[in-house]
């Protein structure tokens, strides 16, 4: 069978859900280009409510596959799946989001079809005939411009925040939805039973629109009661750099950068935080970002929209105290 | 028990320097290091072999010998460096088929390993591609952002790194690990080992000792187009002060760019 022009993404239906409608945006933009239909495929347990909000943004068609196996079904389960619903419908291109689950998938599934994967990508984009996929490397220092080769499906991951997902749009007519069977693997590897969960700090810091980061220059964990409250005046989340993390002042839920969550707020305040690329992996996509650092070399204000050298403990609580006269 | 541990040499990217046409660009005598993640990987590994008697920890790696002898220095019993003028320029995915099939011949001679453990992604690439790529060729399942992995009786039970908090998890079957940073760092060696590591002989496995050919190595699906230096913001805006009116200046600032 030959290859068709679909570009297939992947919305996955746990906590990835809305890194995934975001790949509708993008994902539209090159179906176009290639000339095929944009085709969202959901695998899970039970699909109906993520099949409904896929169909009200924007998607030509869905691919589903349901099966309760999925529950329990580990990273090496999903690659399987996309390998068979691959063989079976030949897309020109799937896109995943850089996700947990994303992240594990895709490097699995492609060493299984033998396929190019442009991992942890920060744009993609149509070049006269091929997708160009740009990717961060050297922590953020250094973009790759680079294709898939061969005529094998290209797979790419992108990271979560990049692209805002398409507003739904519940009048339109749902596409048509092509159910398959393909079961999850009966006996899953074994491994991955959930001995323990712990350190559930309920910060979510992928989906915040603005985030207050703290980090070395905050001086100890009394140093993020401010840190959070100036994240409560402008009603954002906290984040912290891996320094801050290191020194256990801050929970590892907070960190932000390459060892920790991937973020692109609309507005990111780094506070006391020198800027060491790693740190700048994670928020560099940000659309407005406020450095506050004693040091003018920091860094973080190379990468800074609005750059404040001065002390964040004069800073932080004349900006809280504003806030709250301005609010009234 | 036996552990696997295949680590990444990367440049020392402390010795980057900004350019403006790749971004960072490293002079002639910067030195190798062991990548970041590879460290904690090899980390994992020493605490297994301190808390249970006869662990034995192999590192390997790809074309890293300063690399290996870092391992050697700190925690490994030996080392096997993969040299090979075919590995020249391969992708991550070919880099994990070739780890998988140097692990099969160590196996072949000396039996299977309990654990094999990587580095979640290298510093410098980044892609996070080989270490899936070489539990995929074993057929093993892959656990990724792994903290500590600590043997029992007939089992692993290993801490992770989850959204949802840190996750501890059991397996039972060989399984391959991808580590990534915890609340420590990689041990500091001992003078006496760092000598040792510094003269000992490395066995290097080429190719034909690994039985791959120029047909199981060519087949690079990632072709790099250019390296470029990430735009640079347009002229930040400075605001200089600690009091109130640096924050009011501030406040009016994101107020006007419609950030609040």
């Amino acid at each position: 069978m030959e290859r068709t022009k679909d570009l297939w993404v992947w919305i996955e239906t746990g906590a990835g859900k809305n890194a995934g409608l975001e790949l509708l945006t993008p994902g539209r933009a090159l179906a176009r280009k290639l000339g095929g239909r944009l085709i969202a495929v959901v695998v899970g347990t039970s699909v109906e409510d993520v099949v409904a909000l896929v169909g009200a943004s924007g998607a030509d068609g869905i691919l589903a596959v349901e099966d309760p196996a999925y529950a329990h079904c580990d990273c090496a389960g999903y690659a399987a799946a996309f390998q068979t619903l691959i063989q079976r419908h030949r897309p020109a291109a799937l896109l995943l989001a850089a996700t947990e689950q994303g992240r594990d998938v895709a490097p699995l599934l492609a060493a299984g079809i033998k396929a190019g994967l442009a991992a942890d990508c920060v744009e993609v984009d149509w070049a006269e005939d091929h997708i160009l996929f740009t990717r961060p490397a050297l922590g953020g220092k250094q973009l790759l411009a680079q294709v898939c080769k061969g005529d094998g499906v290209q797979l790419a991951t992108l990271r979560p925040g990049v692209y805002r997902r398409p507003i739904p749009f519940f009048e339109a007519p749902p596409p048509p939805v092509m159910w398959e069977q393909i079961p999850a693997p009966p006996d899953p590897l074994p491994v991955l039973s959930l001995v323990r969960a712990m350190e559930e700090d309920g910060v979510d810091l992928e989906r915040a629109q603005v985030i207050v980061s703290g980090g070395r220059g905050v001086n100890g964990p009394e140093g993020f009661q401010l840190i959070r409250a100036a994240a409560e005046a402008l009603g954002g989340a906290v984040g912290a750099s891996r320094a801050a993390v290191d020194l256990g002042w801050i929970s590892h839920a907070h960190q932000v950068g390459q060892t920790g969550k991937t973020v692109a707020p609309r507005l990111y305040l780094a506070c006391g935080i020198s800027g060491a690329m790693q740190h700048l992996a994670g928020m560099s996509g940000s659309e407005v970002i406020v450095a506050i650092n004693r040091d003018p070399r920091a860094p973080i204000f190379q990468v800074a929209d609005y750059a404040v050298e001065g002390d964040l403990f004069g800073v932080l609580p004349a900006l809280v105290e504003e806030l709250k006269l301005r609010r009234g | 028990m036996r552990l696997l541990v295949c680590v990444k040499q990367v440049p020392d990217l402390t010795w980057g320097r900004p350019d403006s046409q790749e971004g960072l660009s490293f002079p002639q005598e910067t030195p190798p290091c062991l990548d970041g993640c590879s460290g904690y990987a090899l980390e994992a590994a020493a605490r297994i072999q301190d808390a249970l008697p006869d662990v034995s920890i192999t590192a390997l790696s790809l074309e890293g010998e300063e690399a290996l002898r870092i391992c050697l220095s700190v925690a490994a019993d030996r080392a096997i460096l993969l040299s090979d003028p075919l590995f020249n320029g391969v992708d991550s995915l070919t880099k994990g088929r070739i780890l998988a099939r140097a692990a099969e011949v160590l196996e072949a001679q000396d039996g299977p390993f309990d654990l094999i453990l990587c580095g979640q992604q290298s510093a410098d690439e980044a892609s996070g591609q080989t270490g899936p790529a070489l539990a995929h060729a074993l057929g093993r399942p892959l656990i990724s952002q792994v903290f500590t992995a600590t043997p029992q009786e007939k089992s692993l039970i290993v801490t992770r790194q989850t959204g949802a908090g840190v996750q501890t998890v059991e397996t039972t079957a060989p399984a391959v690990a991808l580590c990534t940073k915890p609340d420590w760092d990689l041990r500091y060696p001992t003078i006496l080992k760092k000598m040792l590591a510094n003269n000992a002989e490395i066995p290097v496995l080429s190719a034909r000792e690994l039985s791959l050919s120029g047909s199981d190595v060519e087949d690079s699906r990632i072709q790099v187009l250019r390296r470029f230096a990430p735009r640079q913001k347009e002229g930040s805006v400075r605001i200089s002060g600690s009091g109130a009116d640096a924050a009011r200046e501030l406040l009016s600032l994101l107020e006007q760019a419609r950030a609040l």
